[in-house]
């Protein structure tokens, strides 16, 4: 947006001493004389703004907003969340993520709840987000609302470590045509997003977006092409409607079809060669497309009453389908949710309100070959009802907040879920908080139900690897309480900064039950053990013949302590010029007293530290420039799966992504994009969960048009 | 590849040190005063709560950095009208203001200060998000780098305000038309 010259020398000599919380208007005499269509076209610093309005939570949040988005260059939501403290993020190839907060990353990150304006994304059927299936336009994103730590009471189960809210934006903030097109090399290949948006007389508005985005393959560990190309196409509309003076109705939805190419290494047996080891190993499946596509419709309706309060119902409908060997995710889900919130006195602040879900899943095991589960249908139910409270002690200055929800799932049974903030502000340039929380984490339909023959063992004899459905251990919810403290700072008006310490502690976070507690291990000779043999016919093998068959039985096994800090600060050294430094540190104690580690948690492995320092710099008023370098501490990382690459370690990486843009025109943006460009073909993250390829994301450079005619 | 790099890390240092603060940009303080200060120039209020040439009482809650800023501006004309800048605390005695900004500190008593004003002449303005959807008068908002303002023309009629049509026209969004 090029300013037009209008008053730019009045106001220029107005606010070169803007001073913090003082009368800025140093040139009172021409304040005045600014009209509002002047007002309507100057450029303002939004950081502060953000700042405060986070200051006065009692929590760890980040606000990514509209503008880290455009300027962070990146093309998918996961890359994006990298903007934020403490969030791990590490791709596994050109189309497979590892999203996390406070550990136990991995391809399908369950301790971390997702949600798009109030829509789950969380898969019930595989406990985590299946980030190959969102493909929000990054234009229809209003911001992203990371909130660490463990947020059960407000959000729900699997809000263990975080919660990520994806507000997109009001369909009257989007009015007119936009074009968002790029071009370029690997996950940058090709994307066009087009919108269009109209507002009516009575303030309703209506915007509708057809995006489609291909991306293509990075390389195996070993150079080889690994072909996992990703692309995809939706079609999505928002519609909001004001009703009277203050109720509203809003409804969104959207189709997609995304395709994702994979190769998997499966394990598999060859009876005839059965003492011979070097026959155990994997076979590839090169490459299969996994082809997901679904839609979802969502009704919500608000309105402030008379009281004072407010009352927010909404509704979804989701029918999602996907597929990969041997297993598929054909599901519907349909989910009510209402709040009310209230005054009480002068002092209290009263929210209380009820969710009801329930997803149908059908389907989505092929017994054979090396799955196997107890069952192949299953609907999971979810009902919760939450009150929360919270206390003025001192007006804008102490604030204390509990709270509690009681939750029953399907897998987990009922669990409450309590929690106790309280927030001081001594000024308006501190603000400190402290928390604690209780939050659990209900399996997933996999986790439950699936059971696996995994790899032989190198060595004689032979060992087939029998891992039972872990319903049949009795496994149910994890749980953690996490105590955290925070501190927020207005230092000076250009430098902010927000330090949050939290300490958490796991129990029966899902694993191999110990090999010590033998009851629970059968070690038995092949042939002797009735779930081997079912497991040995079901590959074809001679079940008399001699071998040994370890049954593993998963279910609540290790206790788990991490702790770590997070900090994040933004100093503006010029009003052009904006720099955020993001550090965290986290120490993992995985059970104490166990022979597992860190090492050996199933799907989990994050890295100690990351560091991130980004530049946003205007060069002109129409030329930015962008930078943004990251370091993230190497991963003391077991995969899952055998292979090749397995025993490759995770090496520290840093990552350094460049942005130039250049407003061409009032209505037209140009930027360059350079992502990854230190990129030395690291592996970021192996495969788990899917037995992937491990892949190493290469360097990606794209050019990239936003154009709208407002 | 390495080359580019260089040449961007060139460009970036070469650049940023020295470099003018070209842009004219403000915070959002500045242009929040500027707003409210303007918006009493499209306001009529009834006639028997402020005469021709009487005082806008402006009270400003829940942001101490605006308050300040608009501080300086107590006792100019404003229009036809003379301003006077209060800080009030108390929600009981919000009504008496011609002009009442509620900050984001006031985010969580937003609903009952909108409702608790009931039909009182009073002309609300905030920069919490959805202010103006959620019943109240003028709605600040960002929009990429700028700052637009949305209203609630059914709230300022309760409220007995008459908002001239040249703010309309400029206001990003109208509900309650």
């Amino acid at each position: 947006m090029s300013n037009k010259p209008i008053s730019i020398a009045i106001l220029s000599s107005l606010f070169t001493t803007a001073v913090w919380g003082s009368a800025a208007l140093a040139n009172e005499e021409a304040w005045p004389e600014l009209n509002l269509g002047d007002l309507m076209k100057v450029g303002v610093e939004s950081a502060a703004r953000k700042n405060q309005s986070i200051s006065n939570t009692s929590a760890a949040v980040f606000v990514i907003s509209a503008s880290d988005i455009k300027r962070s260059g990146a093309l998918t939501i996961p890359e994006l969340l990298h903007l934020a403290p403490g969030v791990e993020v590490a791709r596994l190839g050109n189309n497979k993520f590892a999203v996390s907060i406070r550990g136990f990353n991995g391809r399908m990150a369950n301790k971390l709840l997702v949600l798009v304006d109030g829509r789950s994304i969380y898969s019930s059927l595989y406990g985590g987000v299946i980030w190959e299936a969102e493909n929000l336009p990054l234009e229809e994103i209003n911001r992203i609302e990371v909130i660490r730590g463990s947020a059960g009471q407000a959000w729900g189960s699997n809000a263990v470590n975080g919660v990520i809210n994806i507000i997109t934006k009001r369909a009257q903030d989007t009015e007119g045509w936009l074009v968002d097109t790029h071009g370029g090399t690997e996950t940058g290949k090709a994307g066009l997003a087009l919108r269009y948006g109209s507002k009516q007389e009575d303030g309703s508005a209506l915007r509708v977006t057809v995006n489609e985005q291909r991306r293509d393959g990075g390389k195996e560990a070993g150079g080889k092409d690994a072909q996992d190309h990703w692309n995809d196409t939706s079609l999505t509309f928002r519609y909001d409607r004001p009703d009277g003076i203050d109720t509203r109705w809003f409804f969104s939805g959207r189709v997609f079809d995304s395709h994702s190419d994979e190769t998997w290494m499966i394990p598999t047996f060859d009876p005839a060669a059965m003492y011979d080891i070097t026959q155990y190993g994997a076979t590839r499946i090169t490459p299969f497309i996994s082809r997901r596509n679904g839609g979802d419709l969502l009704g919500r309706f608000e309105q402030t009453t008379d009281g004072g309060g407010e009352v927010r119902v909404q509704t979804y409908f989701e029918k999602f389908q996907g597929d990969v060997p041997g297993a598929s995710d054909n599901h519907t889900t349909f989910d009510m949710d209402a709040q009310h919130r209230f005054p009480l006195g002068e002092t209290h602040d009263i929210v209380w309100g009820g969710n009801w879900r329930q997803t149908d899943h059908q389907n989505y095991m092929q017994q054979g070959g090396f799955l196997t589960a107890s069952r192949t249908d299953t609907t999971v139910n979810l009902t919760s009802l939450f009150a929360q409270d919270e206390l003025t002690l001192v007006p804008h200055t102490f604030t204390v907040q509990a709270g509690l929800r009681a939750e029953r799932q399907t897998f987990g049974g009922t669990s409450p879920q309590p929690s106790v903030r309280a927030l001081w502000t001594p000024s308006e340039q501190h603000s400190f908080w402290l928390s604690w929380s209780k939050t659990v984490r209900s399996p997933s339909v996999v986790q439950q139900t699936m059971g696996a023959y995994a790899v032989a063992i190198p060595g004689a004899p032979a060992v087939l690897v029998y891992a039972a459905p872990p319903e049949q251990s009795g496994f149910g919810n994890e749980k953690v309480r996490t105590l955290e403290l925070g501190h927020r700072a207005q230092w000076t008006p250009t430098l902010f900064s927000d330090l949050s310490i939290y300490s958490s502690k796991y129990e029966g976070v899902f694993g191999i039950l110990s090999q010590t507690s033998v009851p629970n291990t059968v070690i038995a000779p092949v042939g002797g053990d009735a779930a081997c043999t079912a497991a040995l016919i079901n590959f074809g093998l001679n079940p008399a013949a001699p071998g040994v068959c370890v049954t593993h039985l998963y279910g609540n096994a290790l206790p788990v302590r991490t702790r770590g800090l997070e900090l994040s600060t933004e100093w503006n050294p010029l009003t052009a010029w904006r720099l955020q430094l993001n550090a965290s540190r986290m120490w993992v104690d995985a059970g104490a007293g166990t022979p597992y580690d860190a090492n050996t948690l199933l799907y989990g492995s994050s890295p100690k530290y990351q560091g991130s320092l980004r530049s946003s710099y205007n060069l002109t008023p129409d030329r930015q420039f962008d930078f943004w370098l990251r370091r993230i501490g190497g991963l003391a990382h077991a995969s899952d799966y055998g292979g090749s690459s397995a025993m490759t370690p995770v090496t520290a990486r840093t990552e350094l992504d460049l942005r130039f843009a250049e407003q061409v025109t009032d209505s037209l943006e140009l930027s360059l994009t350079f992502q990854n460009l230190l990129s030395k073909n690291e592996i970021q993250f192996h495969p788990d969960y899917m037995p992937s390829l491990t892949v190493v994301p290469q360097r990606t450079i794209y050019l990239k048009a936003l154009w709208h005619d407002m | 590849m390495r080359n580019t790099v260089r040449y961007f890390l060139l460009l970036f240092l070469l650049t940023a040190p020295g470099a003018q603060a070209s842009r004219t940009e403000f915070s959002a303080q500045q242009v929040k005063s500027a707003y409210v200060f303007n918006f009493i120039k499209f306001v009529e209020w009834p006639a028997q709560e402020i005469r021709a040439g009487g005082k806008v009482r402006l009270c400003v809650i829940g942001d101490d950095g605006l308050h300040a800023s608009l501080i300086a501006l107590d006792g100019r004309k404003v229009g036809e009208y003379e301003l006077q800048v209060r800080r009030s605390t108390d929600p009981v005695n919000l009504s008496i203001c011609h002009v009442l900004f509620i900050g984001e500190q006031e985010r969580r008593r937003l609903v009952p200060i909108i409702k608790s004003l009931d039909s009182a002449h009073v002309l609300t303005v905030s920069d919490i998000p959805g202010f103006a959807e959620r019943g109240g008068g003028i709605g600040l908002l960002h929009h990429d780098d700028r700052m637009l303002f949305e209203v609630n023309l059914a709230s300022t009629k309760k409220a007995g305000l008459r908002l001239s049509g040249q703010m309309l026209n400029l206001a990003a969004n109208i509900f309650g038309r």
